[in-house]
């Protein structure tokens, strides 16, 4: 037992005195190399100067967004609205059938990503009744952002509301009491059943005023034909921000008479924003991202670079006075280790002021930095730069103690 | 008078050339040799090759061709480890102009000459003290070596290089940037460590009065024909 105690004994004495020798011809280079005035000085100057760059940077790149955002916002979005004119002098108004004609050729000239439709039709949905198949179909509008469709046997029996349509942002949604939201527009046999269902459109792009205008409610409480002519709108969504010759085709489609009578509006609404701004979002986003990378690797490089070169007289002088190889190597690690930690702390305060006042104003386009990327991030940075470092000093290694001295001494 | 009988580097036909010219040798089939004890002067004009030797003597130059031993041991200049363990132990160099750690003090700046010779950590202050004082700057030891003379430099440059109390001690030009009076100070601190050590000291110098002081005095020129 005792003499397993002693082993043990020499073996923690001799590592405690082997480590002791290591940190003491390593760790003390590395240190002195931070306590040279010229270094601090300049990394002083470097640290200062870089977040000033990068915000100017930032700000460049922030604002050319904001012009951007307000020249792309001025011109029709690649969701634009057609609103055929007419509603108020009656010159131009069409049936059912002729908007759907028109969707048809919009679909089939054009080629669009999505087409929808609507009828414009200046009714009071605030409380109607019919009857159909002896049910009573009930349309209330609670308020203008909520539409329910109440059928029941007896109109004094509880009603449940059959569909729920109510308003999110611009357009109408269907409540969650439809498992399968299928109505065919125009097809009143089936309302009153429990097999209601409703044309496609009710998912796509124009699924307000298409599900109400489907039902065709007339003032006079009862449902009126919807083959009545009215004013017609249409929603066009395309890949890109239309030309202006798409855009008159797309008049000359909905009155060949008189295209210009046909007007044509951005259907930009919020949480709706067309392909062209995500575009312009996500761009200002990466360029903004490549900045800090671009700003970190520079301050990596140029940092290390600039002061190894500045020391490279004072490694020649520790190889002179018996530096060996693995010294200076290690000496490279905990200089990359100490200028990595640095490096990243900077980022991470330019990082974050840049994120701060990004996210605050501008919160669809940045989002905070998730604190697993900011530990990669940490990781990241010592590894590479222990890395640049490490090659930095073996490539010093590789040349002759007097060869350093002497450029140093010409330079 | 000194006998000096026990060669401890020998430098056999040794010759190094102008990188980009090869044809051209900065010295050429040098073939010297310096014991223990003894204090060999290297003079000649400037730009005849006295720092290039020197840069080989103290191991920090791989000559181009030629063979350097020390202490009868033929140097293999691809152990770059062994090398460095030779300089940490047995070279001491005190160059014309004197790099130091300038945000040190002159006692940081000495210890630095220890840090890899085969030291004890224990020992450190007392030979650190010592050499400091051998040079005069024992009032100056906690002194930042930047708000130093440059005679004060070079003296702490010379403390540095015999704190190790090394076996051979190489001097290239140490008086030449100095004024009279720094001069005849490092001067008299040479001569005197080389009186009273062991230690081979290997000095190049312009000054008379240097190499007057030492046991041998070599012409640059005349190397190959003394040798």
């Amino acid at each position: 037992m005792s003499l397993f105690t002693l082993t043990l004994s020499k073996f923690w004495s001799g590592l405690r005195k082997k480590i002791l020798t290591i940190n003491n011809r390593s760790n003390q280079f590395s240190i002195e190399i931070f306590k040279n005035r010229s270094v601090i000085v300049w990394l002083s100057i470097f640290v200062l100067t870089l977040p000033i760059l990068v915000y100017y940077l930032q700000l460049s790149i922030f604002l050319s967004t904001q012009r951007g955002l307000a020249d792309t916002s001025k011109r029709p979005q690649d969701l634009i609205v057609l609103v055929s004119s007419g509603e108020n002098d009656g010159s131009y108004l069409m049936s059912l059938n002729e908007i759907l004609v028109i969707e048809k050729t919009i679909e089939e000239q054009m080629e669009p990503k999505n087409v929808g439709w609507s009828r414009s039709l200046n009714i009071d949905l605030s409380n109607t009744t019919s009857w159909q198949n002896d049910k009573a179909v009930q349309l209330r509008q609670v308020n203008s952002d909520y539409l329910e469709i109440l059928i029941s046997e007896e109109p004094d029996q509880k009603q449940v509301c059959d569909i729920c349509i109510f308003r999110e942002a611009n357009s109408f949604m269907l409540g969650s009491e439809l498992v399968q939201p299928r109505l065919n527009i125009g097809d009143l046999s089936k309302v009153g059943s429990t097999k209601l269902s409703f044309a496609g459109y009710a998912s796509d792009i124009w699924r307000d005023t298409s599900l109400t205008s489907s039902l065709i409610i007339g003032v006079d409480n009862r449902i009126i034909s919807f083959d009545k002519k009215t004013a017609a709108s249409w929603a066009v969504q395309f890949e890109a921000v239309p030309t202006l010759k798409q855009i008159e085709v797309l008049r000359s489609i909905v009155n060949p008479e008189n295209p210009s009578r046909v007007s044509v509006q951005s259907a930009i609404g919020f949480g709706n924003q067309a392909t062209e701004l995500n575009k312009l979002y996500s761009s200002s986003n990466n360029i903004n991202t490549k900045i800090i990378i671009l700003a970190s690797a520079l301050l990596i490089f140029g940092g290390q670079y600039q002061l190894i070169k500045r020391l490279k007289s004072k490694v020649a002088l520790v190889r002179a006075l018996g530096a060996t190889d693995k010294d200076l190597l290690t000496s490279a690690i905990i200089h990359g280790c100490i200028s990595g930690c640095l490096a990243w702390l900077l980022f991470v305060l330019v990082f974050s002021f840049s994120q701060i006042f990004l996210v605050t104003f501008y919160r669809e386009m940045y989002s905070s930095i998730h604190p697993v990327n900011l530990l990669f991030s940490f990781i990241f940075s010592i590894g590479i730069n222990s890395a640049i470092s490490w090659i930095i000093f073996f490539k010093q290694l590789k040349h002759e103690i007097a060869d350093i001295f002497r450029s140093d001494q010409d330079s | 008078m000194k006998v000096f009988n026990e060669p401890i580097l020998e430098l056999e036909a040794v010759s190094r050339f102008i990188k980009s010219d090869f044809d051209k040798p900065i010295f050429e089939q040098v073939t010297i040799s310096l014991s223990a004890g003894e204090t060999v002067a290297l003079t000649g004009p400037s730009g005849c090759g006295k720092s290039s030797l020197l840069e080989v003597m103290s191991l920090q130059k791989k000559p181009d061709s030629g063979e350097v031993y020390l202490f009868n041991e033929l140097l293999d200049y691809k152990q770059n480890s062994h090398l460095a363990n030779l300089r940490s132990q047995h070279i001491g160099m005190v160059r014309q102009a004197p790099i130091l750690f300038d945000d040190q003090t002159v006692y940081q700046n000495v210890l630095q000459g220890l840090r890899y010779a085969n030291i004890a950590i224990k020992d450190w202050p007392e030979a650190i003290n010592k050499s400091v004082e051998s040079v005069g700057l024992a009032l100056l030891s906690n002194s930042k070596v930047a708000g130093l003379s440059g005679g004060q430099r070079q003296r702490v440059s010379l403390a540095r290089a015999i704190a190790k109390e090394p076996s051979i001690l190489i001097c290239d030009e140490p008086t030449s940037a100095l004024d009279a009076k720094s001069a005849s100070i490092i001067k008299e601190i040479i001569l005197g460590l080389a009186e009273n050590s062991s230690a081979g000291v290997v000095i190049a110098t312009h000054e008379l009065s240097l190499a007057a002081g030492c046991s041998r005095n070599i012409p640059f020129d005349q190397i190959l024909i003394q040798e």
